[in-house]
């Protein structure tokens, strides 16, 4: 799997302003790509144009070197899952009901899903850990649960890419943690990609490869981590200072991103 | 989960069926369910004596009649449970887009120029498609047609046509035609006939089909339109799709027996208490209890006093209590 953006850039039709310029990144490595940035700086309408769901007005996303405008949605959604952020439907659905909609792109029109395709809906539920949880309604399990089933409904499409919109945003502590190893393991096991968009630097920081770093205005830096997660490249994109420590902890080591108020 | 379901995939048609023979029956003329089937299948009871009269008002009469309350209750909840999706909203009726007031404006126009029933028909029908085809064209920006433009150019349209209908009253003979008009507003099933359910019966059953094809994927589709999207299904087709089936119910139901409100909301959601929200099991429950709940609704219209009365009082009076009791006692969904 090979995603490449070459000279992103977007302004809403009616706008003066550009909202992003000149992105640029290559991912091609099984992993996490984060893309952090303030609030209003543009990180999920970055993600939506990776996606195709809102259009480039400059430069363009490519899928192992083909411009995804030339694709069909089939081809397209059928290698890139996208998890949006958590937000409960008007009509509640079961657990299973909802990550077999996932399927959606492998069956025909008017084809509905089958036993194989439920199959793989179970073993999407047990790879994310809550299988336990499949015949429950969607408004009977916690948010940090709703977020796995989210998860699994991406993965039920056996795509190639994953990509999370803000995937631990209103969770709790634990529930972070649950989510990000869920990640984690996917793409570590299953050779799986994936790009996040997250508020926490250290999450960033602890579970991915590869960042993205939106800068005010709308320019973009991009590369390892261990190079982007920086104190002054986050003093910059923040406006706030910022300090990076390790901390050495029985388990493993941590690094840990505080934004200090003088 | 098909094992659970069973008992109601053969009840239901069961219950629809013993309910139309038994509604046969019943009426000013009144015949016992054997004298029905007599009608019906000659020569099965040699004991039965089938006489003209029997013959006419079953045959005539009375079948074309509850034919078209089936079809209309059916179709009717069919279209509620479509926009339903489509909105992705709970209270969307068949009439959000503006069809059934549409529809009402050409009914009504007919009516005041003195038209045969089947003009009126075609009146209705085509003033129906043209309230949705106007919603479109005003709810259409650069982007592409937003749902929440939709449902506002919806309302609109609606108001218009239903000012354009207290014109078409207002110019009204009030001695009689503007007593015709309240009439066929309040909806009723008696102009039914052979003639004009031959009109409307291709509209009703091939919307109903559309609709029944695309019921698995009518769950993306009530899902926020990017996150549809990313699910890899067509959703703008089979938007348009379900609109255009869900449009040609509507239109033709209204066109035959004026406007019947509460049924596709009610059933609907009656179905979703019973099946669960997969719209996979709510599309057909829609179709088997609409067309339950609307004979029994007609037959009472017709049978509770020596007057007919209008079919939608009676769909308020019965349906609201009983959906309030279903509603208290499974607090509005039902998981697996």
């Amino acid at each position: 799997m090979k995603f490449e953006v070459k000279n992103g850039g977007f302004r809403y039709h009616h706008g003066r302003r550009q909202v992003l310029e000149n992105v640029n990144l290559v991912f091609d490595e099984p992993g996490i790509l984060s893309i952090l940035g303030a609030n209003g700086a543009g990180k999920t309408t970055l993600l939506k144009c990776m996606m195709g769901l809102l259009h480039w007005t400059e430069g363009g996303s490519f899928l192992d070197d083909k411009d995804i405008r030339t694709m069909s949605h089939r081809e397209f959604w059928s290698q890139v899952g996208y998890v949006p952020q958590a937000k409960m439907p008007s009509f509640i659905y079961t657990v299973r009901e909802m990550v077999v909609l996932g399927r959606g792109v492998h069956l025909g029109e008017l084809a509905q899903p089958g036993k194989k395709d439920w199959e793989i809906v179970d073993r999407c539920l047990d790879t994310v850990g809550i299988l336990h949880l499949r015949d429950k309604l969607c408004n009977e399990i916690s948010g940090g649960e709703y977020q796995l089933v989210l998860i699994a409904r991406a993965l039920a499409a056996e795509p190639k890419l994953l990509v999370l919109d803000e995937p631990e945003s209103n969770l709790d502590f634990r529930n972070q943690m649950i989510v990000l190893r869920v990640l984690r393991n996917l793409c570590e096991e299953q050779k799986l990609s994936a790009i996040i968009n997250t508020h926490y630097p250290d999450h960033a920081l602890d579970i991915s490869k590869k960042s993205l770093l939106l800068m005010p205005g709308g320019e973009t830096v991009f590369g390892d981590t261990a190079d982007i997660i920086r104190e002054d490249r986050l003093e910059q994109a923040f406006g706030i200072p910022v300090r990076i420590r390790k901390i050495e902890l029985p388990e493993r080591d941590y690094t840990c991103v505080m934004a200090v108020d003088r | 989960m098909n094992r659970k379901n069973s008992p109601w995939i053969i009840g239901i048609p069961v219950v629809a069926l013993v309910f139309s023979v038994l509604a046969l029956g019943m009426g000013q003329f009144s015949m016992t369910p054997k004298e029905v089937l007599a009608v019906l299948l000659p020569g099965t009871f040699s004991d039965v004596e089938v006489t003209g009269s029997m013959n006419t008002v079953v045959l005539n009469i009375r079948l074309p009649r509850i034919l078209l309350a089936l079809l209309a209750g059916a179709g009717l909840s069919v279209a509620g449970a479509a926009f339903q999706a489509l909105f992705s909203n709970p209270l969307a009726t068949p009439d959000t887009l503006g069809v059934a007031t549409g529809a009402s404006f050409g009914a009504v126009l007919a009516i005041l120029f003195g038209l045969s029933a089947v003009t009126i028909q075609v009146f209705a029908l085509a003033a129906g498609l043209l309230a949705v085809a106007l919603v479109y064209i005003v709810g259409r920006t650069r982007g592409g047609s937003p749902m929440i433009m939709i449902v506002l150019a919806g309302m609109v349209i609606s108001a218009l046509f239903s000012a354009l209908v207290s014109l078409v009253k207002y110019v009204a003979d009030p001695q009689d035609v503007l007593p015709a008009i309240t009439f066929w507003m309040m909806g009723n099933m008696q102009n039914a006939t052979w003639e004009t359910l031959l009109l409307g019966i291709p509209f009703i059953v091939g919307g109903i089909i559309l609709v029944f094809l695309f019921r698995w994927k009518l769950n993306a589709m009530s899902l926020p339109e990017e996150e549809a999207v990313s699910l890899g299904i067509p959703v703008r087709r089979i938007r348009v799709l379900v609109t255009i089936g869900a449009t040609m119910i509507t239109a033709s139901v209204v066109s035959m027996c004026g406007l019947i409100s509460w049924v596709g909301l009610l059933i609907p959601h009656i179905s979703r208490m019973i099946f669960g929200s997969n719209n996979k099991r709510v599309i057909p429950a829609s179709i088997g209890l609409g067309a339950i709940f609307m004979v029994v609704i007609d037959t009472a219209a017709r049978c509770l006093t020596a007057a007919e009365i209008p079919v939608s009082i009676l769909t308020a009076v019965i349906g609201a209590p009983f959906f309030i009791i279903l509603l208290r006692q499974t607090g509005g969904i039902k998981g697996n």
